[in-house]
């Protein structure tokens, strides 16, 4: 590990491979879908299409849990002003919306044989598609402000506008009247299918901290070399000014 | 395999499109920034 030019007390990753908590995160994540396929029976009522809350559930779960951490890192970044507490947002966020958008399709490809359509406007697909929104805008506010300090700001609120949203998206199938089925829990979930959702949530759950990890890593390198860039220009510049 | 098989067969490819999409945009911007750093280091050590 080497240290980032700016900040002594952060190290760079050395390697592009994956880590073994990577390796870890990915195969646990193949075993459990094989695992809750294989034990899990047919639904009485939907048959085979019950698999498919393995990967919508725990997708979904992560929509939510990343919006968090986004949150989590954007208040830290306002009360200490520290950069590497705005770059591990921003790569939740991405992850986020990596996710949100995977939830979103997943319930599509749910919705369509369940219900007879891809998409309703039904609240908590409508407010999951907010979340979506605003973290797609968190990224988007990102890329268009140039000034470190000013896009550490603006995204933080837009984070915290985000996360505002979760409890929201999380409780609209209790708040308003919905097409979409109540929060799925081992207590509104048939006993045969809550060890394979168990199981797909935590290997989500790795799946999401390895990507966000992974992403603050290339950060770190990126803002790393920005410095470094940025350093010779002054020095240049300086040079020039004695001559 | 009927039409169901379809739509779980759907569901698991998306999933693992964009997880395995996801992390081959993070290696090659990990790689990206590597290379601009080793480049801005050379220059610096100029």
């Amino acid at each position: 590990m080497t240290h980032v030019a700016h900040s002594p007390s952060v190290t760079l990753p050395r390697t592009n491979r994956l880590s073994i908590f990577g390796w870890f995160a990915f195969l646990f994540l193949i075993a459990c879908q094989g695992i809750a396929i294989a034990i899990s029976p047919p639904d009485r009522d939907m048959g085979d299409l019950q698999k498919i809350m393995y990967v919508h559930v725990p997708a979904a779960w992560m929509t939510m849990l990343a919006p968090l951490t986004v949150l989590v890192f954007a208040l830290r970044y306002l009360w200490k002003r520290r950069e590497e507490d705005d770059l591990l947002a921003a790569a939740a966020a991405e992850v986020a919306v990596a996710f949100a958008g995977l939830t979103l399709v997943l319930g599509m490809l749910w919705a369509r044989p369940t219900w007879g359509v891809w998409w309703t406007w039904d609240a908590r697909l409508t407010s999951t598609l907010v979340l979506f929104l605003i973290l797609a805008g968190y990224l988007a506010l990102r890329a268009l402000v140039d000034d470190r300090e000013q896009r550490a700001q603006w995204s933080a609120a837009v984070g915290v506008l985000g996360a505002i949203n979760v409890p929201i998206v999380y409780m609209s199938v209790r708040w308003w009247r919905t097409i979409h089925q109540i929060q799925s829990s081992p207590s509104t979930v048939d006993h045969a299918y809550v060890i394979g959702l168990r199981l797909n949530a935590f290997a989500f759950l790795f799946v999401m901290i390895y990507l966000i990890r992974a992403r603050y890593e290339a950060s770190l390198i990126e803002r790393a070399a920005e410095h470094e860039s940025e350093a010779i220009a002054l020095g240049r510049g300086r040079g020039t000014a004695h001559e | 395999m009927n039409s169901n098989w379809m739509f779980v067969g759907a569901a698991f490819t998306v999933t693992w499109a964009v997880i395995v999409g996801y992390l081959i945009h993070v290696r090659r911007t990990l790689a990206r920034a590597r290379t601009s750093l080793d480049l801005a280091t050379r220059a610096g050590a100029r």
